[in-house]
């Protein structure tokens, strides 16, 4: 329960992790669906952060000499999170330009509608 | 000793290749280039298999970094036995899709149908050879890309609808694995498979519920992807609305490759040792 209240990062990475699975899941909405995966995405980059700053270490960047591997913070997950950012970013571009589409052919983008307009 | 390097080399082909595909004007020059080059990529995976066979597996570091910082490719039988039946597969499938595919999809898509054709094989094959967790990742959101774009090219209704079906649920299961990606650096601090299997034997006594946690993000997020028993809700759409050749190669190859990858996380990383202590298998297999 302590765990709780001292690791605030990841408990609130994995609140947010929770938001936006149920909403890419239970939402009709096509747009309310790629905010919902935006929001999944975005919480497992903070969990990947938290889990690489180590408490009163400073960040990556060597600036006139080296002082050495205990001064620094993990640099290995934020440049993870870099390609997992530019990911996130191609899929919503690629599911933004189908919703434009599915607006185009069916008229709306509710999706209970789109599933009941079957064969015509 | 260059034999080593075909694995990289076949992958690279089928990139590069794909990429020089928009500026071609000619459409038979781009069909041809598309048969040609996973015609090579066959011919070098074949070559790998018979040195794989004769000489044992083998590990490749791009770029010569050794293992813990670098990535590497580790080629076994299984690895080279599946480039070499993913390459040649979609060899037969593009050779047939030349004389089919304008029936199915505009002409002044069939460009962009080759590139996205070469471009998902490429990342397959990368999913299949790859001993890196994060780099297995990026071919796979690569691969799912690719292959929703061969789904959607036939541009009709229930096409695009049966596209952002399977694209919200692709999310959704690599979102699971990047989640599970993170629980596994988080208690070995490595993303090489080997080197993880090397720490989580260790550490796994004292982790016990976040190895449970991680094994259930894994199995679900790729199960979602390779559409194994009750997550299979978006294959059938998708498969039988997209183009005859595209829907060869997504029930041929695609699916194999995820799977591939959750045999790979399920016995690489984290060994039999361990998925014996969880009833895993048991709910993969339904062997109660």
């Amino acid at each position: 329960m302590e765990m709780l209240f001292t690791k605030y990062f990841e408990v609130g990475s994995m609140v947010l992790f929770g938001v936006g699975f149920m909403t890419l899941l239970l939402h009709n909405n096509l747009i309310k669906k790629i905010i919902g995966m935006n929001i999944m995405d975005t919480a497992v980059f903070l969990f990947f952060i938290a889990k690489g700053y180590i408490d009163g270490r400073e960040a990556p960047i060597v600036r006139g000499f080296h002082k050495g591997v205990e001064a620094y913070v993990n640099p290995v997950p934020a440049a993870l999170m870099l390609t997992g950012i530019v990911i996130a970013v191609s899929v919503t571009a690629f599911a933004l330009a189908l919703t434009v589409k599915i607006y185009e052919k069916y008229g709306t983008i509710e999706l209970d509608e789109i599933m009941k307009m079957r064969g015509d | 000793m260059y034999i080593r390097s075909f694995p990289l080399v076949a992958i690279l082909i089928l990139l590069v290749s794909a990429f020089v595909m928009p500026m071609i004007k000619k459409r038979s020059i781009v069909k041809g280039l598309s048969l040609v080059s996973m015609g090579i990529s066959s011919i070098l995976a074949l070559i790998t298999l018979v040195y794989v066979k004769e000489n044992g597996s083998f590990i490749y570091r791009i770029g010569h970094w050794d293992a813990p910082w670098g990535i590497e490719f580790q080629i076994g039988i299984i690895e080279a036995m599946m480039g070499f039946l993913f390459t040649s597969v979609a060899a037969l499938i593009i050779w047939y899709s030349i004389y089919s595919i304008h029936k199915e999809i505009k002409d002044n898509r069939v460009v962009f149908y080759y590139l996205l054709v070469n471009i998902l094989i490429g990342a397959l094959l990368g999913i299949v050879f790859s001993n890196d967790l994060f780099n297995s990742f990026v071919f796979m959101e690569l691969s799912t890309l690719a292959s929703c774009g061969i789904i959607v090219v036939k541009d009709k209704k229930e096409n695009i609808k049966a596209t952002l079906k399977y694209l919200v649920l692709s999310t959704l299961g690599s979102g699971l694995v990047l989640m599970g990606i993170a629980f596994l650096y988080s208690i070995t601090g490595h993303l090489n498979m080997t080197f993880a299997h090397r720490e989580i034997v260790k550490v796994y006594a004292d982790y016990g519920q976040t190895v449970l946690i991680t094994l259930g993000l894994f199995t679900v997020g790729l199960g979602v992807k390779s559409a194994m028993f009750p997550l299979h809700t978006w294959l059938p759409d998708a498969h039988s609305s997209a183009p005859s050749s595209s829907s060869a190669l997504l029930s041929a190859l695609v699916l194999k490759g995820f799977v591939l990858l959750l045999v790979k996380i399920l016995y690489r990383v984290f060994g039999t040792e361990i998925i014996n202590q969880f009833p895993i298998l048991n709910l993969i297999l339904i062997s109660f």
